[in-house]
């Protein structure tokens, strides 16, 4: 279950990391976005009755894994594409903002479309959130949620992969550059604003991923779970991690999982007259201001990778300097 | 009418000492401060907490807010903003910020509980008791009156520090150019120090004045940051005259323009979609907001970006 | 005693050094001009001289102490004001409030006695007194930044460049300017000047500096002579 939780952190931020730009809100919006698009997959009435719906459709499921399979892959389909356009999209107000106020921005817009799917019934069912089929219904437990986490592991691998080798190809160096200095990277005629909107799209993208997944994870879709805290919660993991190395999220995410499975744990133990939760949130927030300040590096410090081959460049060397070994 | 009108004033009253404290962390240490709106918070319970135990109506509890949301402000800005100022990037200094709000907020919540426990009193979901004030044959509610002496108060004595003291020209030359004021043997450091405590005292006092009107809770400055932000942005980012006007053009709007849409039938649920909308056509259309359009007089601080 | 001694100064920023070893001196009521190409390292050396940049290794003696180690704000208390080219003024405020913050921590009545007998020696200052910084031009920024400096009555006052921004006739006058602070006002000036030829015609010494390091140091009547160093480093 915690393999879900991570994925749902690793992507969005990889990406973020080598910008600094705070793909924020694209992330927490796309995620959304995952999960309203399975609350659409049917017509008719939501609030009470998606449940229902759900449970019947589970039902006929159980029956073909065929349809189960296209049910998952079919939000999917719709998702991942659309929140790779949004991203684009988001990418633009970049060239007029100032890198914060474009977070904000993103922030409140994905804020404005959590308040919509929260108020406007049909999309995702309001504060009731929608009942999401289960598309494994068709196993049987135990073997359903080892094949849930073989799935996100799988995604979450996939996800990893592809981080690192683009964190090592010349699209990553490129991404460093703007990071470092836009205007050099401008000035050296690399195309900012498409290699922005790129990493735009390709974290928003991974989001949308990792949002459905979560909607199968949890079985319904509740607009309040995408809160600015969740975007916050995987800013934290990266940034605890370590950004721009691509084992960061990674750390940042394990690290997350563990105090919170410790705080669930301490719940039950700790007599306090207050909420524990309320403890926990505070000690994460103390604890990143604690990273940023001693650590901004995180726990995984960026290494420059190696985008050549060294032995590849010894060798051209060579063969210019010495003509004869040509 | 006249009830939304008062209602849209007094909103408006807050959100300007709101903005001009988020203007003024944004002006001397370049953070967009997600925490802000909780100080506007810690006021309310400083208040609260203050009224209850000293038996004294919330009004008279307004310098304790002042202070404990200054000193809050204060604290935040020696112990987390000072020491990264230049040293982090402005989406660093934002999400540095948030996790600054998690801790007050949910600082917050844990006082409340336990506030709730020990006073005896409801902490969450409250609202302060008001007094009618008859002003020209009409009954207008107290915290009109008194939001709207308090702000023009405040924003007035800020105005006289900052245009007539030689503190203020000292605060402002440190946020135009600190190394030159340091050169000059100002100590940028305690003159932002004061800044961000001034800041955190406005914003808690404008916070005593919200449970006169609405419920609140320890979330509710959170929930108001969007207002902020758009005041700030609509006024000009970096003016603090611009962010009293943005805050009343932000406060008024909002207000009255979610009456209108109540009456069609549409949930005021949707009102920040009016208040997002106000930042997309600012940014889009004049992006340096309302301090753009007027140049060269008036009251304001540049700062280039 | 020598006002100033600069001996084996090495300088830079971070790791870099730019400075690489300059010795000179500066007398009471002299002016010492500092040429040479770009980047040779004649701003770094007023920076070094005012503490504002690193020090590797090398001494700074004012006024017979040794300030290598001082922070700028006391040195400027015990006498040296150093003008940069640029960042010099608070463009968003007005003169006097310039002047005000320059003086931040006078008395009342020095202040008021140091702002006239600044204002006697640069009588436009009082026409610009209530004008905000941002409106005014070249020239007179430079007035009001030669004022700022002026108003804590240094011994030394260092020039970066007064003249870069300046049309030609004025820049002639704000020459003419530094002269009188050495003959009126008994200060010590040393001026970094890209111009020369004009910079060493006024001046008691003259310091070449190439790449970081002294290749002239003497009268400038000598290195307007010397026909090889002339031409290469000044294009005179």
């Amino acid at each position: 279950m915690e393999l879900v939780y991570g994925e749902l952190g690793l992507p969005d931020f990889a990406k973020a990391a080598f910008f600094a730009i705070g793909a924020f809100a694209v992330g927490a919006l796309t995620t959304r976005l995952g999960a309203a698009l399975l609350g659409i997959a049917w017509e008719g009435e939501f609030k009470l009755r998606s449940y229902y719906y759900a449970t019947l459709v589970s039902a006929k499921v159980a029956a073909s894994p065929l349809l189960g399979l296209t049910l998952f892959l079919v939000p999917l389909a719709v998702a991942v594409p659309l929140a790779m356009f949004l991203g684009v999209i988001a990418s633009y107000p970049a060239l007029r903002l100032r890198e914060d106020y474009l977070a904000i921005t993103l922030i409140a817009f994905s804020e404005i479309v959590r308040v919509i799917a929260r108020n406007y019934e049909p999309l995702v069912g309001g504060t009731f959130g929608a009942g999401v089929v289960d598309v494994f219904a068709w196993l049987r437990s135990p073997l359903r949620e080892l094949s849930m986490m073989l799935l996100s592991a799988t995604f979450a691998a996939g996800a990893w992969l592809l981080e690192y080798r683009l964190s090592t190809s010349p699209f990553g160096r490129l991404l460093r550059a703007i990071r470092d200095d836009e205007v050099a990277a401008a000035a050296y005629g690399k195309d900012v604003a498409r290699a922005r909107a790129w990493a735009m799209a390709l974290g928003s993208g991974m989001a949308a991923a990792a949002g459905v997944l979560y909607a199968f994870y949890m079985g319904s879709v509740n607009p309040d779970d995408f809160t600015v805290s969740r975007t916050f919660l995987v800013v934290l993991m990266v940034t605890v991690g370590g950004r721009g190395n691509p084992k960061g999220p990674l750390l940042g995410a394990a690290v997350y999982l563990a105090f919170d499975r410790t705080v669930l744990f301490a719940k039950r133990l700790l007599p306090v007259p207050f909420d524990v939760n309320y403890l926990s949130y505070i000690v994460l927030g103390a604890l990143l201001v604690l990273f940023v300040m001693r650590k901004p590096g995180g726990l995984a410090p960026e290494r420059p990778p190696l985008t050549v081959n060294q032995k590849e460049v010894e060798e051209t060397i060579g063969k210019r300097s010495n003509p004869e070994r040509a | 009418m006249l009830d939304v009108l008062a209602g849209a004033l007094i909103y408006s009253n807050l959100l300007a000492l709101l903005a001009v404290g988020l203007s003024l962390a944004l002006l001397t240490c370049r953070v967009s401060n997600f925490a802000h709106g909780d100080l506007a918070m810690v006021g309310v319970y400083a208040a609260y907490t203050f009224s209850v135990v000293a038996g004294v109506t919330p009004y008279a509890s307004i310098p304790v807010a002042f202070a404990a949301g200054g000193l809050v402000s204060l604290l935040a800005y020696l112990v987390v903003f000072e020491p990264l100022r230049g040293r982090a990037d402005l989406v660093t200094l934002m999400v540095v910020s948030m996790a600054i709000d998690m801790v007050i907020r949910y600082s917050l919540h844990v006082y409340a509980d336990l506030m709730q426990q020990w006073l005896k009193v409801y902490t969450r979901l409250f609202m302060f008791n008001d007094f009618l004030v008859e002003v020209a044959g009409a009954q207008v509610p107290g915290v009109l009156i008194a939001s709207a002496v308090s702000t023009v108060a405040l924003l007035l004595s800020l105005y006289m520090l900052l245009y007539k003291t030689k503190l203020g020209a000292a605060m402002r030359a440190a946020i135009e150019d600190p190394n030159l004021a340091q050169t000059l043997g100002i100590n940028v450091k305690r003159v932002f120090a004061v800044s961000w405590f001034l800041a955190g005292a406005l914003a808690a006092t404008a916070g005593v004045f919200l449970p006169f009107r609405v419920m609140v809770n320890p979330d509710t400055g959170w929930s108001m940051l969007l207002s902020m932000f758009a005041a700030v942005t609509v006024g000009g980012i970096g003016s603090i005259g611009g962010s009293v006007a943005g805050a009343y053009l932000i406060g008024i709007s909002e207000t009255v323009l979610s009456y209108q849409l109540a009456g069609l039938g549409v949930s005021t649920a949707y009102r920040p979609l009016l208040t997002f909308a106000a930042i997309i056509c600012t940014l889009l259309v004049s992006p340096r907001g309302l301090s753009g359009l007027w140049s060269g007089k008036g009251w304001w601080i540049r700062r280039r970006f | 005693m020598i006002l100033l001694e600069v001996e084996s100064l090495r300088a830079g920023y971070g790791k870099i050094e730019i400075v690489t070893g300059v010795t000179l001196e500066v007398d009471n009521r002299e002016i010492v001009a500092v040429v040479g190409p770009n980047g040779s390292g004649k701003s770094t050396l007023l920076k070094a001289v005012f503490g504002i940049c690193r020090i590797f290794s090398g001494s700074v003696l004012f006024k017979g102490e040794d300030i290598t180690r001082m922070p700028p704000h006391k040195r400027s208390r015990l006498g040296m004001a150093y003008l940069p080219q640029t960042g010099n003024v608070f463009e968003s405020l007005t003169v006097w409030e310039n002047l005000l913050l320059a003086g931040y921590d006078l008395r009342k009545d020095e202040m008021e006695e140091r702002l006239e007998s600044v204002a006697s020696f640069l009588p436009e200052l009082k026409e610009l007194l209530h004008r905000r910084v941002k409106t005014l031009s070249g020239g007179e920024r430079q007035i009001v930044a030669l004022s700022m400096s002026l108003l804590r009555n240094p011994s030394l006052v260092m020039l970066d460049e007064p003249t870069a921004a300046l049309a030609p006739r004025l820049a002639k006058q704000a020459l003419k300017r530094i002269v009188e602070l050495r003959d009126e006002l008994g200060v010590a000036v040393v001026l970094v000047e890209q111009n020369a030829l004009s910079a060493l015609e006024v001046s008691d010494k003259a310091l070449l500096m190439v790449s970081g390091t002294a290749r002239f140091w003497g009268k400038p009547s000598e290195l307007l002579e010397d026909r090889e160093l002339a031409k290469t480093y000044l294009g005179l």
